[in-house]
């Protein structure tokens, strides 16, 4: 035990604490208000670790009626859904998982913000059942809310297998909340856990070592000098003291940022203040002394409440799971993996889907169907243009982003969310780890990369799962760089058919190379820290197709509402330009660059220019030119290079905008543009120079 | 400077008065870097030095004073000024390794321990902290009985996370950093003291299991965690060849 705790004497205040404010309304374990029938539609929030299966029981408990929707500001996608049992309606809320209440990343600070603005009317707490200790480190913060729980120790099936056994019944009675089993996957217990929400209780902190630095602060914040500041929540109870103490101590702005905001500056300044009190009086932080506490007490209460016996162990799973995040076996297995990725969206997305809904559905039927229609009804030529013309938004921008683009999305999102939900992911981040924190980062980013290859815009979102203001700004300067989107790359791929597979080893080297070295130089010049690589391996499992369906669907309808919208305005950006012949000059004006430094035909200026609306209706532009046969393989080579490295499209920049500011995201813009045409020139003179044939 | 424990070596058991006790740790800082000079010494020492002080510590058998003016340990002087040092040196690691202070404080701290600390707990702390060899600022630490003893059964038994073997299994001790979030997040996994946890996998990233939880963490991440070995061999896998080298 470290030699720094004080003395038990030195944390008991010196008078009773006032326990009452403690336990707000706690009755006789079921608060009033649930007799009364009339109340509009109770909420409630489901709480807590990842990988515990919430979004299992979501579904169970909601049915059919689930909207999903990004939290107010945030990219954290949250799935809300309508439940009904016991004769009453509940709005049931999925919140990202958490370790803890005190924030380390958006998604975290989500559940956070959820449980103190929204206050809902029940917490259910979803728990592995095999890992006790996470589930009491979560159950403690939550009793300083005071909102009415209930927990569901799931996956009770595995836990007994593995020869774990919690006594639930004295664990329900510790805190004063309903304790149920259940085996979400089966929907066993389903029915139980509706009728304890029933029974939700106000659970009761059951520690008195944490009661009792609790109440020293909260004596201190009231008994001071902060004057007569409203302390206690709207519904009587008391403030989260603990929590302050723990969020405030976390020393991580941007969550300390949110606080003044739910609470009102002068409050959070009194708690500060008398944090500061503590410390002195303590000689350590608030903070510390509740982890302390907590953790001794969990110790206690865990050997208490669970007995281990030999048990089975998922042999395969193990194994599986280790093989993944060994160098040896992993990267065997990362190559396996691409290759799956390869044939399901290159080969089945972007070819047999691609070619289905481009050709027949919209060729022959849809574009013919919608162009008849406006021959009939709006027969000016300028609208027919507009709409149905080269540059039109339905014959172009819809057909572009419908029939082409979203059959390679979609495919894409279901393999990245097959391997999401099976817990490859975080392992392919300890193998690349290394190679991540060359650049700066650590191996967490390889998640947003990985995004990155379906769509770098959707990826820019993510890199907020990165920790530091300084990672997320190399990760989105590398993915608007070097990382190809999935439709860029099904029409990269299809030019590099042509040359040979030593073009596409030479390509894949040089983006590989750049990103390297651009990381590195990036990592050197923008100040700030790396994170620690810290990332939990969630057990390999077989995803359940219904939330693999129901993720992949949210992304989907994302890039519905997002990407095609853009699709359709860039092709009338392009109409107009084609129309006041702007696009002529600007073609002419990129001339010397293009047919100069990159030696290309002075038709390839075009694709580059179309190529800032959509990278990848750039790269279909050099297509265009290729099949003509109007480059050689060297030729082929530099457009390819550049254009994969040269700006992300529109989105892209609008997003890096979002998330960062116009400044950095221009100065982004501003070195990648030349950086891509150097880079793309060097090829050039190194390819004509050496005389080498790829 | 090296140095063997002598064998019949117990810690003195009657501290000096506080004086001359500073006096002798001195002297022994000072010849550790080569002079014994009078000069010197009344630089370093905390207190005055001053003639009464020196005679004392002759009359008392504690130091000899050569030709040149310059002190030399007697064999009981020497005896007792290495018990003061390894009870310093101790408490400049226990206060920097576990309570994370900074240097400055790390010296005044350890300044006021080493003479209340008793000799049965100079040894408990020099378990904890694994036998260290040398303190915060790299000179030795002047070994005891039970660096010796531990020498023979085991190597450390507080180490950091990352030097267990692949696949052994160890107490989580405590986990030193200065750094609150990176202490908040691992205890949020579940890694706080007292809890069994694995090695599972080294390179690229260190993977530790704790009960059902599997974390991936950095190298510099696993150093910051101290944990109590199992203090027998054979619970320990051996790899072929390496029980031999243990051994020796």
């Amino acid at each position: 035990m470290p030699p720094e705790a004080p003395p038990p004497e030195a944390i008991a205040p010196a008078s009773p604490p006032p326990a009452a404010a403690l336990e707000p309304a706690v009755g006789e374990g079921r608060p009033p208000r649930l007799s009364q029938t009339e109340t509009p539609a109770r909420k409630i929030a489901l709480v807590g670790n990842p990988n515990v299966g919430k979004s299992v029981i979501f579904n169970r408990l909601t049915g059919q009626y689930v909207y999903v929707s990004n939290y107010p500001g945030t990219t954290v996608a949250l799935a809300r859904g309508i439940a009904q049992f016991g004769g009453k309606r509940y709005e049931v809320v999925d919140t990202p998982g958490v370790n803890s209440l005190v924030p380390h990343s958006e998604d975290e600070r989500v559940t956070r913000d959820i449980l103190l603005q929204e206050r809902p009317d029940i917490v259910l707490v979803v728990a592995d059942a095999k890992n006790l200790r996470r589930t009491l480190l979560l159950l403690s913060q939550l009793v300083e809310l005071g909102l009415p729980t209930v927990l569901d120790l799931n996956m009770a099936d595995e836990s007994r297998k593995r020869g774990i056994e919690v006594d639930a019944v004295s664990l329900g009675g510790l805190f004063g909340i309903p304790v149920v089993e259940t085996v979400a996957t089966e929907g066993h217990g389903i029915r139980e856990l509706e009728r304890a929400l029933a029974e939700a209780a106000v659970p009761r902190n059951p520690s008195p070592e944490l009661k009792a630095v609790v109440a020293e602060l909260e004596r201190d914040v009231l008994s001071g000098q902060g004057g007569p500041l409203e302390m206690t929540e709207p519904n009587g109870s008391a403030l989260p003291w603990g929590l302050f103490a723990e969020w405030l101590g976390s020393g991580d702005d941007g969550v300390k940022g949110t606080l003044p905001a739910l609470f009102g500056k002068d409050r959070v300044d009194a708690i500060q203040r008398s944090l500061g009190l503590y410390q002195q009086r303590h000689h350590r932080l608030a903070a510390a002394a509740i982890v302390q506490a907590r953790s001794q007490w969990i110790d206690d209460a865990v050997s208490k409440l669970r007995r281990v016996k030999v048990g089975e162990v998922s042999a395969v799973a193990d194994r599986l799971g280790r093989w993944c995040r060994e160098p040896l076996t992993g990267f065997p297995i990362l190559f396996g993996v691409l290759l799956f990725m390869y044939y399901f969206v290159g080969v089945f997305g972007a070819g047999t889907a691609v070619d289905f809904l481009e050709s027949t559905v919209f060729g022959e039927y849809f574009v013919p169907g919608i162009t008849w229609i406006v021959d009939r009804l709006l027969p000016f030529a300028f609208v027919r243009d507009l709409l149905v013309g080269p540059y039109g938004a339905i014959s172009m921008g819809l057909t572009y982003s419908v029939a082409i683009v979203l059959p390679v999305v979609t495919t894409f999102f279901m393999a990245f969310g097959f391997l999401e939900d099976s817990g490859y992911l975080p392992r392919l981040a300890v193998l690349a780890d290394r190679m991540f924190r060359f650049m700066g980062l650590n191996g967490k980013a390889v998640l947003p990369m990985v995004l990155g290859l379906g769509c770098v815009t959707m990826a820019t979102l993510t890199t907020r799962i990165l920790s530091t203001r300084k990672e997320r700004l190399l990760a989105t300067l590398l993915l608007a760089l070097a990382v190809p989107c999935a439709a860029q790359l099904g029409v990269v791929l299809g030019m590099l058919a042509w040359v040979s597979f030593a073009a596409l080893l030479f390509l894949a080297g040089i983006l590989l190379s750049q990103l390297l070295l651009v990381g590195w130089i990036a990592d050197k010049i923008i100040p700030g820290a790396r994170s620690d690589f810290m990332i939990e391996l969630p057990p390999m499992r077989f995803p359940m197709w219904s939330n693999l369906a129901r993720k992949t669907w949210s992304r989907v309808r994302w890039f519905l509402r997002e990407a095609v919208p853009l699709f359709v305005l860039g092709t009338i950006v392009l109409f107009i330009l084609d129309r006041l012949a702007i696009l002529p000059f600007i073609v002419g004006a990129a001339e010397p660059v293009v047919v100069g430094l990159l030696g290309l035909p002075a038709k390839a200026s075009e694709a580059f220019v179309m190529g800032f609306l959509r990278r990848d209706y750039g790269a279909a532009g050099l297509f265009d030119l290729a099949r003509q046969g109007m480059m050689d393989h060297t030729q082929i080579m530099v457009s390819l290079v550049t254009m994969t490295l040269f700006v992300p499209c529109v989105a892209n920049f609008f997003v890096m905008i979002k998330e960062h500011d116009f400044r950095k995201a221009a100065l982004m813009v501003g070195f990648i543009i030349p950086y891509a045409i150097a880079v793309g020139a060097g090829v050039n003179f190194f390819l004509r120079w050496t005389g080498l044939e790829l | 400077m090296k140095e063997t424990v002598p064998t019949d070596w117990q810690e003195p058991h009657r501290p000096l008065a506080r004086g001359l006790e500073e006096v002798l740790e001195a002297l022994w800082t000072e010849d550790e870097k080569g002079s014994t000079r009078r000069e010197d010494l009344a630089r370093v020492v905390d207190v005055a030095l001053t003639e009464e002080l020196i005679e004392e510590l002759k009359e008392r058998g504690q130091v000899v004073e050569n030709s040149d003016g310059s002190l030399q340990f007697t064999e009981v002087g020497r005896s007792r000024a290495r018990a003061i040092i390894r009870r310093h040196r101790l408490a400049e690691r226990l206060v920097n390794d576990i309570l994370g202070m900074p240097m400055p404080e790390v010296e005044v701290n350890a300044c006021e321990f080493e003479h209340l600390v008793a000799p049965g707990i100079t040894e408990s702390i020099c378990t904890l902290l694994g036998h260290p060899r040398q303190c915060p600022h790299g000179r030795p630490i002047p070994q005891g009985r039970c660096c010796q003893e531990a020498q023979r059964s085991i190597e450390a038994v507080v180490v950091s996370a990352n030097e267990l073997h692949l696949g052994e299994t160890a107490r989580v001790a405590y986990v030193n950093t200065r750094n609150y979030s990176r202490l908040h997040k691992l205890s949020s996994f579940g890694f706080t003291p007292g809890v069994k946890i694995k090695l599972q996998q080294r390179s690229p990233a260190f993977v530790l299991q704790c009960e059902e939880t599997q974390l991936a963490i950095e190298q510099a991440l696993a150093e910051d965690i101290y944990v109590l070995r199992e203090p027998r061999l054979e619970q320990r896998p051996v790899e072929p060849g390496e029980q031999v080298e243990r051994l020796r």
